[in-house]
């Protein structure tokens, strides 16, 4: 069974109750799992993908969506806001921003614009938002559009946070409890801002001609000092001359395998690639960019494919900062007051740097961001993308919560069947229905019901997935 | 030596009120009461008490015995009385010729044994919490946070000692336990083994006490007391000591069974059939496969969802929820739902189908951990109260704690009656000849003979047990530059 967190029972006054080892023990492991939940790996924000679906500088001319997604209202909020850049666009042209398929704002593109929608009224916790941005009055081919984030703010908590104790000499059962409470609420605090899910790009068709085409586009967040840009993909290379190219802010920042190298022709690369993120301050977005660059293609026609799985901030290096907590107790064990109250004090203080770590990092744990839908431009390319844009992530908590229609849940491998010049196909070892076939539902998955899925282990949602959100309650 | 003077009192109670038996009509009484449930043990985690009187009373004194007709006896010394048994009469007899009754009796686990409670899950609650003054008892006080122990004992008729209470079936007053399981529920046990087996998972002791109190004893409570009685030659004629050879162990080993409560799900698809005519209610008595956190209700918490139950008339028309079908009122407890369901109409309906969701509180993969190594191994038996490694692993130390040396049980022979003496009390013992000398034991029964002049003490030493004053303790005491214990 994956994330643990158990707490003491209730601790309470003058009954006799004596403090166990393993009850002061699952405060000190509370306390470590938060400070390391506190920093978390961020998928990057997805903008676009390759000009079939609408690149960020490749689509049709005239009106095309930008994106597409969904966001679970939580009480409390009261603003949507979305921000990208743009150029070459059409004059007087404007980027609708539409709420369950009702413009709600309109924003003049701009190399950095953003706009900004009032949530506050007309939404019940728990509903799923859909959200649309789309030109109006566009007329060109190669006007270049990039949503950077999209996020609803602010994260209202149902409960205010307890503070944290001090002890000197006793210990009473209500400073006892507060460290349970601030424990459980900043787990809840945590909690309440969801991983949404990216899309996982299953043997996607690249190019055969000697051009540069667009993979993916988007945007990268550093929200913690130590983050860089981590890449994980498979590239099953079919052109004589084919590198993948990793822009940041449009700068090159890396080449693979590098500037004078080449993919191998005809065999499958994996590839597991970190990009310096050092020139991008701590609290803010960088534009990214993938691109393969072929300049000597494949003569019969037939595309490279690109599995591209993590596109995600995270820890490079040393990883991100541990907090140092008290050592464990030993049960039936002899401890001076002193040290009892130095480590119950520690615990305390480790809580409080967690609270205040959190408050300080608005750009990470005061955004609830939206998860986009599939990469797609209309309802037969959504369907007949189903099986190449997935939905997934590698499980850290206990549920998912999914709103979409004929959605699956696919876990343990993947069998996969291969026919040059078609779609690959493929099925999971173990899949699962989660939604109707016919009709759209909210449904929560607990994954300790499901067999074989154990921590880090990846999951995949097939199907029309509206919004998908991990938890780790 | 003075002669004592030792009277008898015997109180039954055949039709709701106490009658007392005229001394002259009271022939023998004799018994004991032990907290025995291990022989080879009797400090065992768990244990239950043994309370067994043989009285005889003279025929025309008692008219007729119902089953299990409560009584009580109480013994006075020298104008100390003290109640030695509060139980009830298990196996009445009598003799013509004798012209008496010959009545056995036991303690009030015999009646609390017949009740067979279905209780809520409770979550992370000690086994017991400490019956006070104030303390809320009363399940159904919104208040209530009470142990699984406290709640089965209530459900059985007793009532909380020193509240105030008065004509209850029996009192009790219980310790904190010291550990707590994951969940813990009654689904009709019988509650005395029930309870008993909370006592082990948590360790300490359900016992009744000669008063009549049933008493649950938190291990390091056991060497806690202050002793005020020392047991010294001129109190006794003989002393046996027998050291029972299955209660040391060097290394402990304890199963679990881990629980978790999992996601809302159907936990009950009950297809029966059942005719329902105009005007007629029906109870409906469900037991999930699993005992339940919850049951997903209607709102409000009292009414099942409307998709929950399927009726329909013999027309084939669906049965409406609400005045103008059916109505219905919910018992739910962890592990059985009672659905009252009364046809509000005057046709008859069939309920077809009655299906629930809940969250159910499922096993995992049993487990098991140990303390301690050496030859000398013993399991502790399985327990569906022991659920997570944390807490195997804290009883495992527990008990090595409490018997990883030898204990001998002595018992003091042939000593005078003392109404201040009780099972369960502390008290110190002098035996020169075998060089102990005011060592604290623990009295874990009483036999007392004929009309109670004379008597058996049975104690355990306690030399070298870990107590409550060893460790901090949550409250307001002001520990300053001292050195106390963590628990387990």
């Amino acid at each position: 069974m994956a994330f643990e967190f158990d707490l003491p029972s209730t601790f309470v006054d003058d009954v006799d109750q004596i403090p166990g080892a393993a009850d002061l023990n699952a405060l000190i492991r509370a306390v470590i799992t938060l400070d390391g939940l506190s920093y978390r790996p961020h998928p990057a924000f997805e903008s676009s993908a390759s000009a079939d679906t609408g690149s960020y500088n490749e689509h049709a001319s005239g009106d095309i969506r930008l994106w597409w997604g969904g966001l679970r209202y939580r009480t409390g909020m009261t603003t949507l806001t979305c921000e990208g850049s743009a150029s070459g666009t059409t004059a007087l042209s404007s980027i609708s921003v539409l709420l369950n398929g009702v413009a709600a704002a309109s924003i003049s593109p701009s190399s950095s614009w953003s706009g900004s929608v009032d949530i506050s009224t007309g939404y019940n916790d728990g509903d799923v938002i859909l959200i649309e941005l789309r030109t109006v009055g566009n007329a060109t081919k190669t006007s270049q559009y990039l949503v950077r984030d999209i996020y609803a703010t602010p994260v209202v908590m149902p409960t205010a946070w307890p503070g944290v104790p001090t002890f000197s000499t006793s210990y009473p059962a209500d400073k006892m409890n507060q460290l349970t409470s601030a424990a459980q609420w900043l787990l809840d605090r945590i909690d309440a801002v969801p991983v949404p899910l990216s899309q996982a790009f299953l043997w996607r068709q690249g190019t055969h001609k000697t051009q540069t085409y667009t993979l993916f586009s988007g945007a990268i967040g550093k929200h913690f000092a130590a983050d860089i840009w981590r890449v994980s993909a498979n590239v099953k290379a079919m052109n004589t001359q084919e590198q993948l190219k990793f822009y940041v802010n449009g700068v090159l920042a890396a080449t693979y395998p590098s500037a004078l190298t080449y993919l191998p022709y005809g065999q499958t690369t994996a590839i597991y690639l970190p990009i310096d993120l050092s020139s991008i301050s701590v609290g803010t977005r960088a534009d990214i960019r993938i691109d393969s660059v072929v300049t000597s293609g494949h003569n019969g026609g037939i595309n490279s494919r690109f599995q591209l799985f993590l596109n995600r901030s995270e820890a490079g290096g040393s990883g991100y900062p541990v907090a140092s907590a008290p050592a464990f107790f030993t049960g039936n064990s002899s401890v001076a007051q002193t040290d009892l109250t130095t480590s119950l004090n520690a615990i305390a203080s480790l809580l409080g740097s967690i609270k205040t770590r959190i408050d300080t990092n608005t750009f990470t744990w005061n955004r609830i961001r939206a998860m986009r839908r599939r990469f797609a431009q209309d309802e037969p390319q959504n369907t007949k993308l189903g099986p190449t844009y997935v939905h997934w992530r590698e499980r850290q908590g206990r549920s998912v919560e999914v709103r979409g229609k004929n959605v699956g849940i696919g876990w343990g491998g993947t069998v996969l069947s291969m026919e040059e010049g078609k779609e690959y196909t493929y099925s999971f070892v173990r899949n699962q229905n989660v939604t109707k076939n016919d009709q759209i539902e909210t449904q929560i998955v607990y994954f300790d019901s499901l067999p074989a899925l154990p921590e880090r282990t990846p999951y995949f949602l097939s199907g029309d997935v509206h919004s998908a959100i991990e938890r780790l309650k | 030596m003075a002669i004592k003077l030792t009277t008898t009192s015997i109180q039954i109670n055949p039709a709701g009120t106490w009658d007392t038996i005229a001394p002259a009509d009271v022939l023998e009484a004799t018994g004991s009461a032990e907290i025995s449930g291990n022989r080879e043990n009797a400090l065992a985690f768990g244990d239950g008490s043994d309370l067994r009187y043989t009285i005889k009373v003279a025929g025309p004194a008692i008219s007729s015995i119902p089953d299990r007709m409560p009584i009580r006896a109480s013994f006075t010394v020298d104008g100390d009385s003290v109640q030695v048994l509060n139980g009830v009469v298990v196996k009445p007899s009598r003799n013509l010729r004798n012209r008496a009754w010959v009545l056995n009796c036991e303690g009030v686990k015999g009646l609390i044994g017949t009740t067979r409670p279905h209780s809520p899950a409770f979550y992370r609650r000690p086994v017991a919490t400490k019956t006070t003054a104030t303390s809320v008892e009363d399940p159904a006080n919104p208040g209530y946070r009470a142990g699984l122990i406290n709640y089965g004992l209530w459900q059985a008729g007793g009532r909380p000692y020193g509240q105030g209470y008065i004509g209850a079936l029996f009192y009790y007053q219980l310790d904190q336990a010291i550990l707590s399981p994951d969940w813990s529920w009654l689904a009709g046990e019988n509650v005395w083994e029930a309870c008993r087996t909370l006592a082990r998972a948590a360790g300490g002791q359900l016992y009744q006490d000669g008063n009549g109190i049933v008493r649950y004893r938190q291990p390091l409570s056991f060497a806690d007391s202050s002793a005020v009685f020392t047991f010294t030659p001129e109190f006794y004629n003989d002393i046996d000591e027998d050291s029972p050879s299955g209660q040391q162990m060097t290394k402990i080993i304890c199963p679990y069974v881990p629980r978790a409560a999992r996601a809302l799900q159907e936990v009950i698809n009950d297809t029966t059939a059942r005719l329902v005519r105009g005007g007629e209610t029906i109870e409906i008595v469900l037991e999930p496969q699993w005992p339940l956190k919850s049951v997903q209700t209607a709102t409000g918490g009292t009414q099942l969802k409307d998709e929950a139950i399927g009726a329909t008339y013999l027309d084939g028309a669906k049965v409406a929820q609400g005045g103008g079908g059916y109505t219905h009122t919910l018992d739910i407890s962890a592990q059985r739902i009672v659905i009252s369901l009364t046809n509000a109409t005057s046709r008859p309906f069939v309920v077809n189908r009655v299906v629930i969701n809940g969250e159910p509180i499922t096993a995992g993969e049993p487990g098991s951990t140990s303390a301690g190594s050496g030859t000398i191994e013993r399991t502790i038996e399985q327990n569906d109260f022991i659920q997570s490694r944390t807490h195997a692993q804290r009883l495992c130390d527990l008990t090595l704690a409490f018997y990883g040396i030898a204990r001998p049980e002595r018992t003091l022979k042939g000593c005078k009656a003392d109404a201040n003496r009780s099972i369960g009390e502390v008290v110190r013992l002098t035996v020169p000849a075998w060089s102990i000398l005011d060592e604290p034991h623990l009295i874990v029964a009483i036999r007392h003979s004929k009309i109670g002049r004379t008597c058996d003490f049975v104690l355990i030493s306690l030399a070298g047990l870990p107590k409550t004053s060893d460790y901090y303790r949550i409250g307001s005491t002001n520990y300053s530059g001292q050195t106390l214990k963590i628990g387990f």
